[in-house]
């Protein structure tokens, strides 16, 4: 459904639902980050 | 010999690295390291995702470019691979060291190089008691700091922060006591607090990037990048601090090499950026209300690379974003407040090359979207000659 979260079976990408019609799923990656990210 | 790249997130460093590395002919595989799970036994390790069993991408590796986006997921990234026999850059020593900023400063102040007096008090600001209750710390944690380091700006910054979180000036004591009092510990900072006297940068400091291949000396390139901007003490591009190409001192070089050196320690490969800033005490080249004027100037323009920065298509159609990243940065580089802003602060970088303090380095800096263009340098092409030095 929309607003779903995913996860990319093979590297854990993680991925929102953004839109369903009847043939598609259109998903989006989700930017996320942590404290300890960066430099 | 194939090469994994491992991280996170695929963000334009490692989208950049990838391009490189076909632009090389360098075999480059993936290797996640958060939805996965590292399975070890006696016989070895595993890895494997929902969907894939990563054993034969690790049986046909040998090095590991690091780049998880998280400090602590590098280290143990670092140590799993390493006790499996792969090399990994950085090396998870090189990381434990960058990962704190006392660590890296108390190897720069063993091998002689000049940093801000740094004081590090191991006492958290509240303490909880056995018979219930919490006691406060917070009021002897600033006399010691105060005993150090004088009555006023004072930068307490956590240990582990990355772009500029958490870094806070206190002016004063009242402020040093809020600090203390709103801090708990947390990932970034996990023990007590790091507190270092106020340096007087003037409006820039220096990013810089060392490294070193196997079998060969350590270097400098010799191009770096200078964080400008009047808005903050802290100079982080993060925080919207506009960045310019600055040709390094001779002498600024051979620091920076010697910074390299001591985090780098024994081994025979690593990629690092520095972090430097000039002690001006005063002595500035040129009124702060030129160099405003020039700033100002380049607003505009500096804005329209932060847009293109921002703009999500970058990770649907990265050469295209590329492209007008590169457009935007060169229109930027090309006007002659850049110009002017950019002699300045050679001069005034000449002039101080003697008082550079160097007072962090990173193990794993993002350089795609600046510091490649800004410099002229590519560090993923640094990162990549230094994969293969090892297979030689």
């Amino acid at each position: 459904m929309i607003g779903e979260i995913l996860s990319c079976p093979d590297c854990g990408l993680d991925l929102e639902v953004k839109k369903i019609d009847e043939t598609d799923v259109i998903v989006e990656r989700i930017d996320i980050e942590s404290e300890d990210w960066g430099e | 010999m194939s090469v994994a790249l491992l991280y996170e997130h695929l963000e334009t460093d490692e989208m950049g690295i990838r391009l490189t590395a076909k632009e090389m002919g360098i075999d480059l595989v993936h290797i996640p390291f958060r939805k996965i799970s590292v399975s070890i036994k006696k016989e070895g390790f595993r890895i494997r995702s929902i969907g894939k069993d990563y054993d034969k991408t690790l049986k046909k590796i040998s090095v590991v470019l690091n780049r998880a986006q998280s400090k602590n997921r590098r280290l143990y990234a670092g140590s799993i691979f390493e006790t499996f026999d792969k090399e990994v850059i950085n090396s998870s020593y090189i990381e434990y060291l960058c990962f704190s900023k006392l660590r890296t400063l108390l190897q720069f102040c063993k091998n002689g190089i000049d940093i801000p007096q740094t004081v590090f008090i191991p006492c958290d600001a509240y303490d909880s008691r056995r018979d219930g209750g919490k006691i406060s710390n917070v009021k002897i944690i600033a006399d010691l700091i105060q005993n150090e380091l004088g009555n006023s700006n004072i930068v307490v910054k956590p240990d582990a922060g990355t772009h500029g979180m958490y870094v806070r000036l206190a002016r004063d004591r009242d402020e040093l006591l809020n600090f203390l009092k709103e801090t708990e510990p947390s990932i970034i900072n996990p023990i007590g607090f790091t507190a270092q006297e106020m340096i007087d940068k003037w409006f820039y400091d220096l990013r810089i990037i060392v490294y070193k291949e196997k079998g060969k000396s350590p270097c400098c390139h010799p191009i770096g990048m200078a964080r400008a901007g009047f808005k903050d003490f802290r100079t982080n591009t993060y925080l919207g601090n506009m960045v310019f190409g600055i040709k390094l001192p001779q002498q600024v070089i051979d620091n920076s090499i010697k910074c390299g050196e001591a985090i780098g320690v024994n081994d025979e490969v690593w990629v690092l950026a520095l972090d430097a800033m000039p002690d001006i005490r005063k002595e500035k080249i040129v009124d702060d209300s030129k160099v405003i004027s020039e700033l100002n100037k380049l607003t505009t323009p500096f804005n329209q690379i932060s847009e293109v920065k921002r703009d999500k298509n970058k990770y649907k159609d990265f050469f295209v974003w590329n492209h007008r990243l590169e457009d935007a940065f060169q229109k930027y580089m090309e006007l002659e407040a850049y110009q002017r802003i950019k002699e300045i602060i050679e001069e005034s970088v000449e002039k101080k090359r003697k008082d550079i303090y160097f007072h962090e380095i990173n193990a794993c800096p993002e350089f795609w979207e600046q510091t490649r263009l800004i410099t002229g340098i590519n560090i993923a092409k640094t990162l990549l000659e230094c994969v293969k030095s090892v297979d030689r």
